[in-house]
């Protein structure tokens, strides 16, 4: 009895055991996995017309929107829901990221003569969601709102070459400063239907700049009759810079409207029956968050989910699966390796002692344990990261083939991208012969840092830690994962971190979102953290700030990233790829690499299910 | 001490034991940020400018003492603002708002599930002692506390729900609290008043949207009741065996009365009492450990925002869960205590 028993429970455990090692691939293997790219840019095409119909389509996400109000969101599973409910005066061309064409406008806006006013006609009999008409009033207020508010983490700094508006975001902000910026005129309407947009300088990106949400146009009725009683004009008082109600609800124009949105679970969008433009098939579009992988994956394969997102480690599970089609496409999305040029602000700077000992972990150092704070001030040092680089195995082993090469801070395919500028390769000589040439021939200490969790950054890390100390008997390498808020981010901000991974992805589809970020010593993000300066790069940008010669912005940026290649101040990693996976019934799907999605779906008007 | 003084005692002093919570968790956050708070809300800082951090740093007091700092704290804890939560870039009593009601109602369910399933499966093992039940349960105890929670989820997942539905029975969904799709019809799933969908669900008199719930319930509840019912079918059994080794029982059935009667009239209130200890303290732990089972059934609940927080260094959320939990713990305590009182009189309130 006992003995009969035993072999009972054993067959129980070793049955449950066989459980967990089942998968759930199916049977037959039909995927497709034929990447799709941007249409010629020179050739604008027609969306296609879907028919309507009365479904619901369902997209799996790990996001959820931050907040709905265009003047404060910035981030990607925000921008998916806003490109949906929102519209700006000009937008994309369906896959075309070259090609604005006119939205809300009725037509491309006319320029002056100084370059300095455009003047939009207004599309006429555009409804808002909340059943107002759009009119000029509403462009000026939405574009003036965003200025005025001026969240520090939204994108209210895309606009500053509105006039005044670069003054006014650097104020406090107080009632004096916004009247200030309102009697610059920046938004001026001149009858119901015409509104003209002033900038401070000549500025060949600001087209792109009103294509990103941030430019959306907002009711101002709508805003206004939903404003807390202490908000002026309409807007948040000086110093504050949310608006409650926009955060949580929307008035837009777009050919969806928010039907609802129950936190942290979905997001549920319906067909706008008064859209000005044409009708999308899909009723609804519900966005349901769900973070873990596998319950998206069973909630695709049953059908539950008409797409999900899939991380690119994760793309072996869904390659083959019946009745799942997977598209690829290169995105905007660059990543790179920034090299600090000074250690802590380096040693002048007054908080290098309180800096230098915090942070003496991370500390850059010769080989006998002296701390050099201008360790990568060093063009040496520089070229030999830039060249002991792995770029092959990163984009092959790494990234799992999921990216390509970079040749500089721009992606393959937008405007400025030069084919001809050379790929940074691995070259162990040149990077030894570097090492000799250095100020540290005998070797070195370094740390390079990431933020934990990251999988990707963490075997980058590995990579380079690996290929380094291969040079030389004498280089140590420390990789550190450091938690994100808690160290990552004030050891980042202190420049306390030697070498350091992040990624970067278009605000607007222009060259100078890319190389100015980089490079530019003021105006630049990236730049700044790294306390790189090139007098002669500065000088170029600001004098391609204000170029409009198409011809000459090309030639201009491809000089501008040999520059800033020429210093060896990143290392260029990789231009990673969109990854997208949906059910085979779903039509309409195109790639443009300037939607919001994580990856995503930027246009689900275009969708339909057959 | 009549119950109700000894109710008001309990909860007089609650205040001293959560003043002493809100000092540990805001020390160990002034510790965890190094003296400055101010860095939470510093989320974006290649945009801020040193100015506007100052800004920050002069509106919410960062640069006082840190007692100041911790009166500031408290007084705005007591009148409701528990601050911001910057992982979700919302107020902390709307993220409680949203999520608290999902995490309570899966506890509950998942409490409701242990209890009924686990004391039954105790008295069955006590009273069937080195059969083949006693023999079963022991395995299912050990099943409950050895198998990981995720795992066992990710088997029911994958068998009741995704094989299952392709056989044509889909009643058990993959996840959510319930079916998007139903919701679009059926509004008391999402606009309901109180959040406690099985509660807005009735008050609407909406039964489909009300079986909805409940079968999206189940999974997750019973994922999340496997361990706590092992646990209190093996102290059910413990506790079982001795009472039934005691004199009273003997003399029971020595007056005749049935095994029945022995069973559910005498022995089994007694071996209630230590039980009733480990389901208080079990409820505090499954409002706590739900982070595996929220993220697997996509479930909006505390432990996933909680889990989140920690590794955003969300320092508004963290404390403001952890008071939150501590006050659960507390309140659980208190209704175990007094249900001693009602399970035995001879119990004296004191």
């Amino acid at each position: 009895m006992k003995s009969r028993l035993s072999i009972l429970i054993v067959t129980l455990f070793v049955g449950m055991a066989l459980a967990g090692c089942a998968t759930n691939d199916d049977t037959t293997p039909t995927g497709t996995t034929e990447p799709t790219n941007p249409t010629d840019p020179t050739e604008p095409t027609e969306p296609t017309v879907p028919v309507v119909t009365d479904k619901t389509y369902v997209h799996q996400t790990i996001g959820e929107p931050e907040s709905l109000d265009p003047a404060y969101d910035y981030e990607t599973a925000g921008g998916t829901v806003l490109q949906q409910v929102y519209e700006t005066l000009v937008f994309y061309n369906g896959p075309s990221a070259d090609i604005l064409v006119p939205r809300l406008a009725a037509e491309m806006p006319t320029l002056s003569d100084d370059g300095l006013t455009y003047t939009f006609k207004i599309r006429e009999g555009v409804k808002f969601h909340n059943g107002d008409t759009l009119d000029a009033a509403d462009v000026k207020f939405s574009l003036d709102r965003i200025v005025l508010m001026n969240d520090p983490d939204g994108p209210a700094w895309i606009y500053g070459p509105l006039k005044g508006a670069d003054t006014y975001m650097a104020s406090d902000g107080t009632a004096a400063d916004r009247a200030a910026y309102l009697a610059e005129g920046a938004l001026t309407v001149v009858d119901d239907m015409t509104v003209t947009m002033t900038l401070s300088m000549v500025d060949p990106s600001f087209l792109s700049r009103l294509a990103y949400q941030g430019a959306s146009v907002v009711s101002m009725d709508g805003v206004c009759a939903n404003a807390p009683s202490n908000f002026v004009d309409c807007l948040p008082p000086p110093g504050e810079t949310r608006h409650p109600w926009m955060d949580e609800h929307e008035v837009g124009t777009g050919p969806y409207l928010v039907e609802s949105w129950v936190r942290d679970q979905t997001i549920t969008l319906l067909r706008f029956d008064d859209y000005w433009g044409n009708e999308p098939a899909l009723k609804r579009v519900i966005i349901q968050k769900v973070e873990d992988f596998n319950a998206r994956l069973l909630s695709l394969q049953s059908g539950a989910a008409n797409s999900i997102y899939v991380p690119v480690d994760h793309a072996a599970d869904v390659v083959g699966l019946s009745g799942v089609e997977i598209v690829e496409s290169p995105s905007w999305t660059v990543s790179f390796l920034g090299l600090n040029q000074e250690w802590c602000h380096g040693p002048d700077d007054e908080g290098y002692a309180s800096c230098s000992s915090q942070y003496a972990a991370y500390a850059p150092k010769g080989k006998d344990g002296t701390v050099d704070p201008l360790f990568f001030s060093d063009p040496k040092m520089r070229e030999l990261m830039v060249l002991a680089f792995d770029y092959d195995t990163y984009i092959d082993e790494i990234l799992e083939g999921h990216g390509k090469r970079l040749n500089g801070p721009l992606p393959e395919g937008i405007f400025g991208w030069d084919s001809t500028i050379p790929y940074p390769e691995q070259d162990l000589d040149g990077a030894k012969a570097a090492l000799a040439a250095s100020n540290h021939p005998d070797g070195f200490e370094l740390t390079i840092a990431y933020n934990s969790g990251n999988t990707v950054r963490e075997k980058t890390a590995q990579l380079f830690k690996q290929t380094l100390e291969s040079l030389s008997d004498g280089i140590t390498v420390t990789v550190s994962a450091l938690d994100f808020s808690s160290a990552y981010l004030p050891a980042t901000r202190a420049a306390a971190v030697p070498v350091f991974y992040l990624g970067w992805a278009p605000d607007y589809a222009f060259p100078d979102n890319y190389v100015v970020t980089f490079a530019h010593s003021e105006k630049g993000i990236y730049s700044k953290r790294i306390e790189y300066k090139n007098d002669a790069l500065d000088t170029l940008l600001n004098d391609l700030g204000s170029e409009t010669d198409p011809a000459k912005l090309e030639k201009g940026y491809s000089d501008a990233v040999k520059l800033l290649n020429a210093d060896n101040a990143f290392v260029w990693l990789g231009q990673l790829a969109d990854y997208h996976v949906h059910r085979d019934n779903v039509e309409g799907y195109y790639y443009n690499p300037m939607y919001s999605g994580n990856p995503g779906i930027g246009d689900y008007a275009a969708l339909s299910l057959s | 001490m009549k119950l109700w003084q000894y109710i008001l005692r309990r909860l007089i002093l609650l205040v001293p034991v959560m003043l002493g919570i809100t000092l540990i968790t805001f020390s160990l956050a002034w510790f965890a940020t190094g003296g400055h708070l101010e860095n939470q809300y510093l989320t974006n800082i290649d945009k801020l400018s040193e100015e506007r951090i100052q800004r920050i740093v002069d509106q919410y007091g960062f640069d006082e003492p840190w007692y100041v700092q911790y009166g500031s704290y408290l007084k705005n804890l007591l009148s409701g603002d528990w601050g911001y939560s910057t992982s979700v870039n919302r107020p902390v009593t709307d993220v409680l708002g949203d999520l608290f009601p999902a995490s309570i109602e899966l506890s509950v369910t998942a409490m409701i599930f242990s209890v009924i399933i686990g004391i039954p499966l105790g008295i069955l093992s006590a009273t069937h002692r080195d059969r083949p039940t006693d023999h079963i349960t022991r395995f299912l105890a050990l099943s409950g506390v050895s198998i990981p929670v995720f795992w066992l989820a990710l088997l029911l997942q994958l068998y009741l729900s995704f094989y299952l539905g392709k056989q044509g029975f889909d009643f058990f969904p993959l996840l959510g609290r319930y079916d998007p799709l139903v919701a679009i019809n059926h509004p008391s799933l999402t606009q309901g008043p109180t959040g406690f969908l099985l509660i807005d669900t009735l008050l609407a008199g909406d039964g489909i949207a009300f079986m909805d719930v409940v079968r999206h319930l189940i999974l997750p509840a019973f994922t999340l009741a496997f361990s706590t019912l092992a646990i209190i079918s093996r102290m059910m059994r413990a506790s079982m065996l001795e009472v039934m080794g005691l004199d009273f029982i003997r003399t029971a059935r020595a007056k005749g009365l049935d095994e029945k009667t022995v069973i559910n009239k005498h022995a089994r209130r007694n071996a209630l009492i230590p039980t009733v200890t480990v389901i208080g303290l079990s409820f505090g732990g499954l409002i706590n450990g739900v982070v595996l089972t929220e993220t697997i059934f996509a479930w909006p609940g505390l432990g996933r925002w909680s889990t989140r927080a920690i590794a955003f260094l969300d320092v508004a959320a963290i404390m403001s869960f952890v008071v939150l939990t501590a006050l659960i713990y507390v309140l659980a305590n208190l209704i175990v205590d007094v249900l001693y009182a009602v399970l035995d009189p001879r119990v004296r309130l004191e």
